[in-house]
């Protein structure tokens, strides 16, 4: 684990540092939301697409975004276990 | 505009003139072999250059004393002063010496020429060295064909000296029908018109026969049978020795413009001498007369005369233009100046920026956009790919089967154009901002550093690339040209994904989009290979032909890669201190390679849906 989230943690324990916790959070949620967005215009794309070189282009770009967007839940989690939620 | 019409009609008058007059085909021949002897020798001297030579040469001509006895002691030995001043042409055109430096060697080599009219004189000895010409061009040949790099020097070198003379052979060739007509006793005038217009024969007679050791033989000669005046023949040697400049001004034609200020200083030096001695010939012939008597040469000895009386005009010259070496070195580099190439300069980066590290990181920043965008052109360019057809929307694909439409450019030329001054002043702009910037900063100079070094990679790769691009991509062979040209689609592809990248908002999801490039690099560069494969199986293509293509496939990898690493750490670099999230969700190397191999590449639908 990082120095510096280590560090985030400690402070998040000790009930210091909540302002920019919660803006980490927010920013987290923001990309994360924006990447949910991207997903379904690919999505979208996909459905329309009758190419099969596309489509496996657009699937993998898909699981690119997925496991994205589950690493940023991993992290959203470990802040909200820092915090206590 | 003149510079188009130039080579067409120099081309139309050689055309005439070789039709016309054989003697001009000799002329021009000679001309054209001279120029090529230039050339040959600046190669070898280049070859030399940070070597031994250079070394001794420096040595030899690192003072004053050194430069002057330097042409004294080489003009004596190869009794050719034009020979030494084009050879220092050529030293100075590859930069191995100063024009200081060069300028010492002339003035020494004006010296060293007045031994030839003694050894006339006094032994009616003639040193033909051109004789030489042959050999030395058989043994330069035979020293080019060996696989050393300094004998291979030594080889052109010693053609180049081989062509000159055959050059020079030429010459007169094309001039002698001219020389015949030269009679000297039709022009016997006495006093100062006589002066002038017997200088003005020597000029002529000299650039005529290319050899001032010629026209002073042939005025010696005639003297002595009293074909000309003695004052006559004194103007005569005043004129050879302006008309020797003809052979240096002409060897600088093909040098650069360190080689056309030497050339300039010998003519302006033999002008102000050949003035003087023609201003002043009252008492230079008294003082040639005293000391004539004074080592005991006979009253009517002319012949001897006539070299002491070069020797000494040429010695006063140098001795009196001594003192002005520098102000005509200063007067030469301002009035004769390279060829202004416009370069392109940083816009952003000052000093006084590097006082605020807020204000210094956001001017690298806008620095290392300007060489990327510089980068971008030469690049696609590079890859005979159009910035307009990157940029628009038509189907990259359609590039595939047809042949490549070349794109000139001068991958090396460019970069010095747009890349190097912008290159140089960010890293050193970097460095000096990194130094007093506090550690905050450090991470975003580091990663801009690092953008500005993967720039400059991607056009190395782009380079290594564009050779055999070049060839293959227009190939008749179907199957290597669809290969070649699937290069230039997939990075056609990622220039246009990365392109649409700065109409995203968050500098993070910028990030994160670049592992979906990443991905499809990677793809591609497996699908690439295995139809490589296939193509070999199926003895489609040579061994030859599938090793390139597989080189090529790795530096197309390296090109899109160096050109990812480049927008993610520019990317970094505007991220506000300490944030951490784009690489917390960035995906590793290995989840890359796990989805670029994937099938069906949807392992994980369904999982997040929401």
């Amino acid at each position: 684990m990082k120095l510096k989230k280590l560090l985030d943690k400690l402070s998040g324990l000790i009930g210091l540092d909540n302002g920019s916790d919660q803006k980490e959070i927010e920013k987290l949620r923001k990309v994360l939301k924006a990447l949910k967005e991207k997903q379904d215009e690919i999505h979208e794309k996909l459905e329309n697409s009758k190419d099969d070189n596309e489509r496996h282009k657009l699937n993998q770009k898909i699981e690119v975004i997925q496991r994205q967007r589950k690493k940023g839940l991993e992290v959203y989690q470990a802040m909200r276990d820092v915090r206590g939620d | 505009m003149l510079g188009r019409i130039f080579l067409p009609t120099i081309s139309l008058i050689l055309c005439y003139g070789f039709w016309a007059s054989t003697s001009f085909k000799d002329l021009a021949t000679g001309v054209a072999l001279f120029l090529f002897g230039m050339l040959c020798m600046e190669e070898g001297f280049k070859a030399f250059s940070g070597g031994a030579l250079q070394k001794l040469l420096r040595a030899s001509t690192d003072r004053l004393w050194k430069s002057l006895s330097f042409g004294v002691v080489s003009t004596t030995l190869m009794q050719s002063s034009s020979l030494v001043s084009v050879i220092t042409i050529s030293f100075l055109s590859a930069e191995m010496i100063t024009l200081a430096q060069g300028i010492g060697i002339i003035f020494g080599a004006n010296l060293g020429t007045t031994t030839g009219a003694w050894i006339v004189a006094g032994f009616g000895l003639k040193v033909n060295i051109s004789a030489y010409a042959m050999p030395i061009l058989v043994f330069g040949v035979l020293f080019l064909m060996q696989s050393s790099a300094r004998l291979k020097g030594a080889g052109w070198i010693l053609a180049g000296i081989g062509f000159l003379f055959l050059g020079i052979h030429f010459m007169k060739g094309g001039f002698s029908s001219y020389a015949d007509q030269i009679d000297l006793t039709q022009y016997a005038i006495e006093g100062i018109r006589g002066l002038l217009v017997f200088t003005v024969v020597g000029i002529v007679a000299t650039v005529v026969m290319q050899s001032s050791h010629a026209t002073l033989t042939l005025i010696i000669t005639a003297l002595a049978v009293g074909q000309v005046t003695y004052e006559n023949a004194l103007a005569v040697a005043i004129g050879a020795n302006v008309g020797t400049t003809i052979t240096a001004i002409l060897g600088s034609i093909s040098a650069n413009v360190s080689g056309k200020r030497l050339a300039a200083a010998h003519l302006i030096f033999n002008l102000v001498t050949g003035t003087l001695a023609l201003v002043f010939i009252g008492p230079l012939l008294s003082l040639v007369e005293s000391i004539s008597s004074g080592i005991g040469i006979a009253a009517d000895e002319y012949t001897l005369k006539l070299a002491v009386f070069h020797t000494l005009f040429n010695t006063a010259g140098v001795l009196l233009m001594l003192p002005f070496i520098q102000p005509m070195v200063r007067f030469l580099e301002q009035r004769l100046k390279d060829k202004k190439i416009e370069r392109d300069q940083p816009r952003y980066l000052s000093s006084a920026s590097l006082e605020l590290p807020d204000v210094a990181q956001k001017a690298a920043f806008k620095e290392t956009l300007h060489l990327f965008d510089n980068a971008f052109s030469i690049i696609a360019h590079g890859m005979d790919v159009k910035r307009s057809v990157i940029l628009g929307k038509d189907d990259l694909q359609e590039l595939l089967e047809k042949p490549a439409e070349a794109i000139d450019i001068d991958i090396d030329e460019q970069y010095s154009l747009l890349i190097k001054d912008i290159y140089s002043a960010n890293i050193e702009f970097i460095s000096r901002a990194q130094a007093v910037s506090s550690a905050e900063y450090s991470d975003s100079f580091s990663a801009l550093r690092r953008a500005n070094m993967d720039i400059v990679a991607a056009i190395k790769a782009t380079k290594h690339l564009r050779k055999n691009l070049q060839v293959h991509s227009r190939s008749d062979n179907l199957d290597v040209r669809r290969e070649y040209n699937r290069f230039r689609v997939r990075f056609g592809e990622v220039l246009r994904e990365l392109a649409a990248l700065k109409q995203t908002e968050d500098p993070i999801v910028t990030l994160l989009s670049l592992d979906q490039i990443r991905v499809e690099n990677l793809a591609a560069a497996n699908d690439a290979a295995k139809t490589v494969d296939t193509l070999i199986r199926n003895r489609q293509l040579s061994p030859q032909l599938a090793t390139s293509l597989m080189n090529d496939g790795a530096y197309t990898r390296e090109l899109i890669g160096r050109l990812l690493d480049v927008v993610d750490a520019i990317t970094k670099s505007s991220l506000p201190v300490g944030e951490a999230l784009g690489d917390e969700m960035s995906l590793q190397i290995e989840d890359i390679a796990d989805i670029a191999r994937s099938a069906e590449g949807s392992s994980l639908s369904g999982k997040l849906e929401d």
